[in-house]
């Protein structure tokens, strides 16, 4: 049953055996079941849609809409991926989404900052590294939202290429391909910093 | 709040094309900016499909399957697909401004020394000991400089993870907390009882939704010390198929069958079928006395088999041995 990942170790074996066990009674209607698996992953999904979204408000919105439509799509769900790669897959299409609805109006070119993330405003680093960290984050918000998810969920969420391929539904050469193009030019963009 | 309480109900229905399987597929009308990968790259998949989130896909699949021979039909298709003047597709409309990564990097894969960049990096990135061994990429000044590059760019990507665990931390507990409370503020209006199963006489008027009944089995299976109890169904006795009963039907009245999925301890001193049993007479047993349901049968399907006897509390938190 799990089947998802390259990662095999115990303690992600365990935890998403059970996820599989939570999320068949959360499909019969259990939605104690789905409380606890709920309680479990916001934390980490909220990660995600901050760094895809840029903001807590917007990621708290996407993270809370991702799960009620999971509750109601869970009778569908037949445990071919984990359920956790499931809900990085519906979190994952609710923040394209939002960014595509929201490009008309917010271009964002590179080296200018139109709204900072929230999480860059608080002054936690010195301030090179701070610098250089905002630079990389303006270099991240030039990608496409495509693009950025498959980077987001490679280099900050340790995902497979495999799982990637899962929740993107595009094949692991494509993300292969994507992520070396992200990477290619967040070097360059990042090179002034050598 | 972008989420009203109201369900929306076309929200989740499947896109018409029909290549993924059902799971996955209802995904796909949330928002996959890819939605033409198995189709030809101008077929018009749906409404937020479109030709013009093809050409990033193809491009992507270009570079991987031949970087040189591709390119030319990439632009091509990427200049079709986003005529001028024509009505501005939402799904794409940036993708391939100057500053998409995948515009600048034809003929640009392979470093002067023959070694390809995408293998190099990615060998670093899988193992950064790799080249160890590897005598040719210590010694070779291209291969070192893309290395030193990527090395950079990995330290920044290191500070924003920990920038953000550093800003998780003070925050991320009430926050976490907040989201999931709505969540389920959201859920309890949406519950799905199933369908309704009799309880008494065949000549009574009494009933039970299925998650209540299966609640009160999956509790009746744990008291059993290590197993999980998972998938619960109800179904009549006689036969029919239970898939078709509608949500919030009636079960026909009569004995009904219980069917249900435990993940069962591995132990020396009791075998699985023992175990098996002893859960058989457990749901039995609350059957007749707490809840008065006349069931003919009660199927144990053992899904898992887990190492560890000791008994989890509860809806599966414990994070016993698997293997």
């Amino acid at each position: 049953m799990e089947n998802t990942g390259e990662d095999t170790t115990p303690g992600r074996v365990d935890s998403a055996r059970s996820d599989t066990l939570l999320a068949v009674r959360a499909g019969e209607g259990d939605e104690k079941a789905f409380e606890t698996l709920v309680r479990r992953h916001t934390p980490v999904l909220l990660t995600l849609g901050v760094r895809m979204l840029g903001n807590q408000a917007d990621a708290e919105d996407a993270v809370q809409d991702a799960f009620v439509s999971a509750w109601r799509r869970l009778p569908d769900f037949r445990g071919d991926a984990s359920f956790l790669t499931w809900m990085y897959r519906i979190m994952t299409n609710r923040c394209l989404n939002v960014l595509r609805s929201r490009r008309p109006t917010e271009p964002i070119g590179p080296g200018e900052e139109p709204s900072a993330p929230e999480h860059q405003s608080s002054p936690v680093k010195a301030a090179e590294g701070a610098a250089a960290v905002q630079d990389l984050t303006g270099a991240l918000a030039t990608l496409s939202p495509g693009q950025r998810a498959c980077w987001v969920l490679r280099e900050l969420h340790g995902l497979s290429y495999r799982e990637i391929s899962e929740v993107l539904d595009i094949s692991e050469q494509a993300v292969r391909g994507r992520i070396f193009r992200v990477r290619r030019f967040l070097t360059e963009a990042m090179s002034a910093w050598r | 709040m972008a989420m009203s309480a109201t369900p929306d109900p076309h929200e989740n229905e499947p896109p018409p094309v029909g290549a993924a399987g059902a799971e996955s597929a209802d995904d796909t009308s949330e928002g996959n900016d890819f939605p033409a990968r198995n189709d030809s790259p101008t077929g018009n998949t749906g409404p937020s499909g479109g030709t013009g989130t093809a050409p990033p896909e193809a491009a992507t699949h270009g570079r991987g399957a031949s970087p040189h021979g591709s390119s030319t039909a990439d632009r091509a298709s990427t200049a079709s697909a986003q005529p001028a003047g024509g009505p501005p597709d939402p799904d794409a409309p940036r993708t391939h401004s100057g500053d998409d990564p995948s515009e600048d990097d034809d003929g640009a894969d392979e470093l002067p020394c023959g070694r390809r960049l995408d293998a190099l990096w990615e060998m670093w990135a899988d193992d950064p000991a790799a080249f160890d061994h590897d005598p040719h990429v210590a010694e070779c000044p291209h291969c070192s400089a893309a290395l030193a590059e990527l090395r950079l760019l990995d330290g920044f990507v290191r500070e924003e993870i920990e920038r953000d665990e550093q800003v998780a931390a003070q925050t991320s507990t009430a926050h976490a907390g907040r989201v999931a409370d709505r969540v389920m503020d959201i859920v309890r209006t949406e519950l799905r009882p199933g369908a309704s199963v009799p309880l008494g006489a065949p000549d009574e008027d009494q009933w039970i939704t299925e998650t209540a009944a299966a609640r009160t089995f999956r509790e009746a299976a744990e008291r059993e010390p290590g197993v999980e109890a998972g998938s619960c169904r109800i179904a009549p006795a006689g036969g029919g198929d239970r898939r078709f009963v509608r949500p919030g039907a009636r079960l026909p009245r009569g004995p009904v069958r219980v069917r249900i999925g435990i993940i069962a301890p591995l132990r020396t001193a009791t075998p699985v079928p023992a175990i098996a049993d002893s859960v058989r007479k457990r749901v039995a047993t609350a059957a007749d006395r707490e809840l008065g349901m006349e069931v003919a049968a009660v199927d144990v399907v053992v899904v898992d088999l887990a190492v560890d006897p000791d008994a989890p509390d509860t809806y599966g938190d414990s994070e016993e041995g698997s293997q």
